[in-house]
């Protein structure tokens, strides 16, 4: 199943992915894989009011896309975000692998992180993993926006490795 | 204008957006107390909204102005907002809106900060040139 895109990113729907990818793009629906957001139907309610005009968007909990994007609808116009790392990896673990691979996009500074990238941080429990999920063969890159360098799967984990060793 | 009446403030933005709003505003009125900045530059949504939460008084009218809303700014700020009636989000800030709050924030009612907030901030903006009808 491809996507228009699959991006990990703790802000989710914001500037970056509107006017930064969706602008490159032209989805025409976004699509929120976040179990904290599909519980708490306020914050779900901000997302869906924030839809860009002419777009759609639609919040899930991880499992249940975890049973249903070998098949989403629509999937080549959708762009996916994913908002945890917990998230990502029982998806991944689970066998999801989209075509085209899964950029990380945005994990910002948190107690405990290390900076991978600017726009990268993570504790050293989550570099293991992200490993970990490399090794299975999910094809993982690091991009935040569309003009910027994308590092691919091999230049990722020597990043991933390098932030390890240095702590 | 009296201190003890005077609205407190809180301007949310990209960047250092906000920094240069309000530095430019306080060179137009001089000096703003009870008016706090936060830029979301390398925060997560949850580390924002904590940031934006510590800044607020206890209760009371505040006015939360953000850059855009539907971003990662608006986004906490709209979470901030939930349970707190007397918090004012204004979406779009610009300079003109932001003047217009500095300027009323002592003296008008809450209701008509509220409108003096919506119509200086969209009568700000004009366009001058390109025009079917221009201005003689």
């Amino acid at each position: 199943m491809s996507f228009l895109l699959v991006r990990v990113d703790d802000r989710l729907l914001h500037g970056q992915v509107v006017f930064g990818w969706g602008g490159a793009l032209r989805p025409g629906a976004y699509l929120i894989v976040d179990d904290r957001v599909a519980a708490d139907a306020w914050e779900r309610g901000l997302f869906e009011a924030a839809a860009p005009a002419g777009c759609r968007v639609e919040v899930r909990a991880t499992e249940e896309f975890a049973s249903g994007w070998q098949a989403w609808p629509e999937a080549r116009r959708t762009i996916v975000l994913i908002g945890e790392l917990a998230g990502l990896s029982r998806l991944c673990r689970g066998g999801f692998r989209p075509v085209g691979g899964i950029a990380l996009g945005g994990l910002h500074a948190r107690p405990g992180t290390v900076e991978v990238l600017r726009y990268l941080h993570l504790t050293l429990p989550e570099i293991a993993d992200l490993i970990g999920l490399l090794d299975a063969g999910c094809e993982l890159y690091a991009q935040d926006l569309p003009t910027a360098r994308r590092h691919g799967p091999g230049a990722l984990r020597a990043l991933l490795a390098g932030a390890m060793a240095s702590r | 204008m009296t201190g003890e009446r005077r609205v407190p403030g809180v301007l949310v933005t990209h960047g250092r957006l906000g920094l240069e709003l309000l530095r430019t505003a306080e060179s137009i009125l001089g000096p703003q107390p009870a008016m706090q900045v936060v830029s979301n530059s390398g925060k997560s949504p949850e580390g924002l909204q904590a940031e934006i939460e510590a800044l607020l008084p206890p209760s009371g009218p505040v006015v939360v102005l953000v850059d855009l809303l539907g971003g990662s700014c608006g986004h906490a700020c709209a979470l901030v907002r939930r349970g707190r009636p007397d918090l004012l989000l204004a979406g779009g800030v610009n300079l003109p809106m932001l003047l217009e709050f500095l300027c009323h924030r002592g003296s008008a009612s809450p209701g008509d900060l509220r409108e003096r907030l919506l119509t200086r901030g969209r009568d700000g903006i004009r366009l001058l040139g390109w025009a079917e009808e221009e201005p003689a």
